[in-house]
């Protein structure tokens, strides 16, 4: 029965990650302005994000080190430095939009202003941190994010024509009115929104954290397996109902509120509270999600003790790291920087520092001296190859098309 | 070293190049029309959100709070879209286009803020009469932006 739990708690975790502001705003965005036209790129992540975190996991199953720490080791303090300023960066500017998608969700309930509500969010995310266990945090936001599932019921709530949806997922080109710049910059918004690299660093080092061992290898590609294609059929959802509402009226989508929207339309009072709920939980975990990953990945660097495991003031820097990143982000989000301008600008840049964490991965993954028997077969370093060769040219375009597409606005 | 200095000097070159392109104001009638198409699309977007909000309003289909959000919201960026196509100088010829957006977009800031007040004041039950110019402005909206593209 507890494996059975395990499983649930990891698959819901999975779904977690994938779906956080990045994935709220953007998906909601590509739905009202492209349709379902943009369905495929859900799928490509879905396969490049599972790929990487079974990689991962499997790494940190075998080892009992997380994958960046390995990886690290291999390429030289140089290029792990590289990779540490980068997801730094972006995953620090992450913590703030996931900071004010959590207040925002609270101004949808209340009407209160969303700036109001970041101190008590971040004091919220702090108590949580602080004072609960790992496991626990996981349950939580896990079982809460599972109300997202109301995307999905209100698709059908909608009505909608589905030889319609059905032509617009099998039509991979812009709409009327968008150039093609716009479209491939929402290509990387997506990409740079679904296979977020902390989803890794959380997923490998929570593997370690949670003491998993080479037996527990059928449940870890379980979660993935299950919990990453789920987090895409919500993300898909989202696109969804995006478009059945938006499409037709004009409306560009530039605020949560306005993803929550279309499930007022179609399932009610109740749909509503419902996706604000899962709003807020998916938010909340992310935040979690994107501290630790931050907290680890400079403890992993600089060989600190991490880890929620022990108590804080056992892993002091580790804990000073988080806490400290997560006071920089609320202070940020106070100086009224728009939450939902900054995710899009994050998640591009996400997506063009993604080559440069999954080669390192790859290589381990591998290597047989280190991963013996659990190294990659032909399947895994086929489809990891072929994920690293989009990663690269998303990598190449995505600074480009932010400025020709003015963040795809043009 | 001189290499390398040079590559960073040019890396941050292209960055502020690019910044100001992204923030760079329309250069050109061409680019003037454009802007107006776009900025009278976005108006539209803003009136078009508040109906539906209004809509499930009037369905009691959603937490009034949630409805005031989007109502403020609607206004907000409506405010922000149109004071920030005002801001351009209209090239020569493009004085006509200008005058026109400018009253239109008075007209859906308006429209939106009385919404936004009676909504913070609770009155829900004047917001039908409202939002009857609502229709017809998002229709004069989209007339234009059709009209303003180059």
């Amino acid at each position: 029965m507890s494996r059975v739990f395990a499983f649930t708690l990891g698959t819901l975790s999975a779904i977690g990650g994938f779906i956080d502001i990045g994935d709220l705003v953007a998906d909601a965005q590509v739905g009202a302005r492209f349709g379902l036209r943009l369905g495929w790129v859900t799928l490509v992540s879905v396969v490049g994000i599972s790929c990487f975190a079974e990689m991962a996991g499997r790494i940190a199953v075998k080892t009992q080190r997380p994958a960046f720490e390995l990886a690290r080791s291999r390429l030289g303090a140089r290029f792990g430095l590289f990779g540490l300023v980068g997801s730094l960066a972006v995953t620090a500017l992450l913590v703030m939009a996931e900071l004010s998608g959590i207040a925002l969700a609270l101004q949808l309930a209340t009407d209160i202003h969303y700036l109001l509500w970041v101190p008590l969010a971040a004091l919220l995310v702090l108590i949580v941190f602080w004072t609960l266990p790992f496991e626990a945090m996981e349950r939580i936001y896990g079982l809460l994010g599972l109300t997202m599932l109301v995307f999905v019921l209100a698709v059908w709530a909608l009505e909608p024509d589905w030889s319609t949806l059905l032509r617009s997922a099998a039509t991979p080109s812009p709409t009327g009115p968008e150039s093609w710049a716009t479209y491939l910059f929402f290509v990387v918004a997506l990409i740079g929104a679904q296979m977020t690299p902390y989803e890794m660093f959380f997923f490998s080092t929570g593997a370690v954290e949670s003491r998993w061992r080479p037996k527990d290898l059928a449940e870890l590609r379980v979660n993935v397996l299950v919990g990453f294609p789920l987090g895409g059929l919500l993300a898909l959802a989202i696109q969804a109902v995006a478009f059945i509402v938006f499409f037709q009226a004009g409306v560009q989508v530039e605020h949560i509120s306005q993803t929550a929207l279309p499930v007022a339309v179609g399932l009610g009072k109740v749909g509503l509270i419902v996706a604000i709920v899962g709003i807020f939980a998916a938010t909340f975990g992310a935040t979690l999600e994107t501290l630790f990953a931050t907290g680890y990945d400079v403890a992993q660097y600089f060989g600190w003790s991490y880890g929620k495991v022990q108590e804080p003031a056992r892993a002091a820097r580790f804990t000073a790291v988080t806490v400290g990143l997560l006071l920089a982000a609320t202070a940020l989000a106070l100086t009224t920087l728009d939450p939902i301008t900054v995710t899009i600008v994050a998640v591009v840049f996400s997506a063009s520092l993604l080559p440069f964490l999954f080669l390192p991965v790859l290589l381990v993954a591998n290597d047989r001296d280190v991963m013996g028997e659990l190294a990659n077969g032909p399947l895994a370093n086929v489809l990891g190859t072929a994920v690293i060769a989009i990663t690269i040219l998303i990598s190449l375009a995505a600074f480009p098309l932010l400025v020709l597409t003015r963040g795809g606005i043009a | 070293m001189l290499t390398r200095a040079f590559f960073a000097a040019l890396g941050v070159a292209v960055v502020v190049a690019a910044l100001w392109y992204v923030v760079a104001p329309p250069r050109g009638v061409d680019g003037y029309r454009e802007r107006a198409s776009s900025t009278a699309e976005a108006l539209r977007s803003q009136v078009q959100t508040a109906r539906i909000w209004l809509r499930t309003v009037a369905r009691d289909d959603t937490l009034l709070t949630s409805a005031s959000v989007g109502l403020w919201e609607a206004e907000e960026d409506a405010s922000a879209v149109a004071s920030g196509f005002e801001g351009y100088d209209p090239p020569r010829g493009a004085d006509e286009l200008r005058a026109d957006l400018s009253g239109l977009a008075d007209e859906t800031t308006s429209a939106l803020g009385d919404l936004r007040i009676a909504a913070h004041r609770g009155d829900w039950g004047t917001l039908p009469r409202l939002a009857e110019p609502l229709p017809r402005l998002a229709d004069r909206l989209q007339a234009l932006a059709r009209r303003a593209q180059p």
